[in-house]
């Protein structure tokens, strides 16, 4: 269900894209979604699509790009993909490791037709 | 005509959780964001520590349900200001439904807020309510396997309550494996093992409330934006 509050958001922040740049419908809407962050990429485009409907952005297809996590390690620096979901350091085995990448719900492009 | 853009999603979100943390601040209200699911015992948690801060504390509660108001009766039955903060469906609170909730509540006069979160271990951990610290709150009888199934939650946290210790022999919840698993996740934050029903452990938690008011214990906070 957060889905329907990140669709929202996502709406918005699109509409005022389009807005800004004077344009007519939205073609696509690319976004960065984070592994951590537990979307699920179908139940947040149908979402879009119910929230959209009756607007420019109604047709929009959404394209998501997926980011994978990674973590630095603070005691050897390592920068490490995290497989199996705990932040452990594959070399010194440290638990004090931050996640860099893997939170992300970004809007990246829209694309409007001309 | 492409557009790049580079926006976080839930940049209004955040942006009213940054205001939600100046008011607190102003006010000098220390605001505890209680996750756990449904069942979990969050309000049971409230009911103990309450008692316990009352006459030293004024504490104030926003209670985060999709329907019925049965949790604030419970809070309110304590004798402090409650307001019930109900989502209609939503599975998790937002920024600017708690800043209203605060404004309610009146922050004058408080010295620590609690807000109770919808019961629910995957979404509200997104969701940054301007709160001085996240709280978990896992029961031994929803399983030891709950951080690695809901990594985010368990990262985000600035403390664990354990809650239904005393039901620990009667389930399979593997004391070691959870502790392996969580701090896989979260090496800082503290764990309260505790027990409502026998007030086993529920002191130390008070403890931690406490000093994380007075400012003697600063909890973890994972960034927003990485």
């Amino acid at each position: 269900m957060h889905e329907l509050s990140i669709a929202q958001a996502l709406v918005d922040q699109v509409e005022e894209a389009r807005q800004a740049n004077n344009g007519g419908r939205v073609i696509s809407v690319r976004i960065r979604v984070g592994d951590w962050q537990q979307v699920v990429p179908e139940i947040l485009t149908s979402y879009f699509g119910y929230l959209a409907q009756g607007t420019p952005l109604e047709a929009a297809r959404i394209v998501i790009d997926p980011v994978a996590a990674t973590a630095r390690c603070y005691d050897c620096g390592r920068v490490f993909a995290v497989e199996d979901i705990f932040l452990i350091c594959p070399d010194c085995e440290s638990r004090r490791c931050t996640l860099l990448t893997g939170k992300e719900l970004e809007l990246t492009e829209v694309e409007l037709d001309d | 005509m492409e557009i790049k853009v580079l926006r976080n999603i839930l940049e209004a979100n955040d942006r009213a959780a940054d205001e939600v943390r100046a008011n607190l601040a102003a006010a000098g209200v220390t605001a505890f964001n209680l996750i756990g699911g449904p069942g979990s015992g969050k309000t049971s948690i409230l009911e103990q520590t309450i008692p316990r801060l009352r006459d030293r504390r004024r504490v104030g509660v926003l209670e985060g349900d999709i329907a019925t108001t049965r949790d604030a009766e419970r809070i309110a039955a304590l004798g402090v200001p409650v307001v019930q903060l109900l989502t209609g469906g939503g599975c998790h609170l937002e920024a600017t439904f708690v800043a209203r909730g605060l404004d309610e509540l009146g922050m004058d006069g408080l010295d620590l807020a609690f807000i109770e979160n919808v019961g629910n271990i995957a979404c509200p951990a997104e969701f940054d309510l301007g709160e001085t610290a996240k709280v978990g709150v896992l029961s031994v009888t929803e399983g030891h396997d709950k951080p690695a199934k809901y990594p985010l939650l368990f990262h985000e946290i600035s403390a664990l309550v354990l809650g239904k210790i005393d039901l620990l022999p009667h389930t399979d919840f593997d004391v070691e494996a959870f502790e392996s698993d969580f701090r896989g996740l979260n090496p800082y934050a503290p764990v309260f093992p505790l027990s409502c029903r026998t007030g086993e452990g529920v002191a130390p938690f008070v403890d931690w409330l406490e000093r994380v008011h007075e400012g003697t214990e600063i909890p973890v906070r994972r960034p927003r934006d990485q």
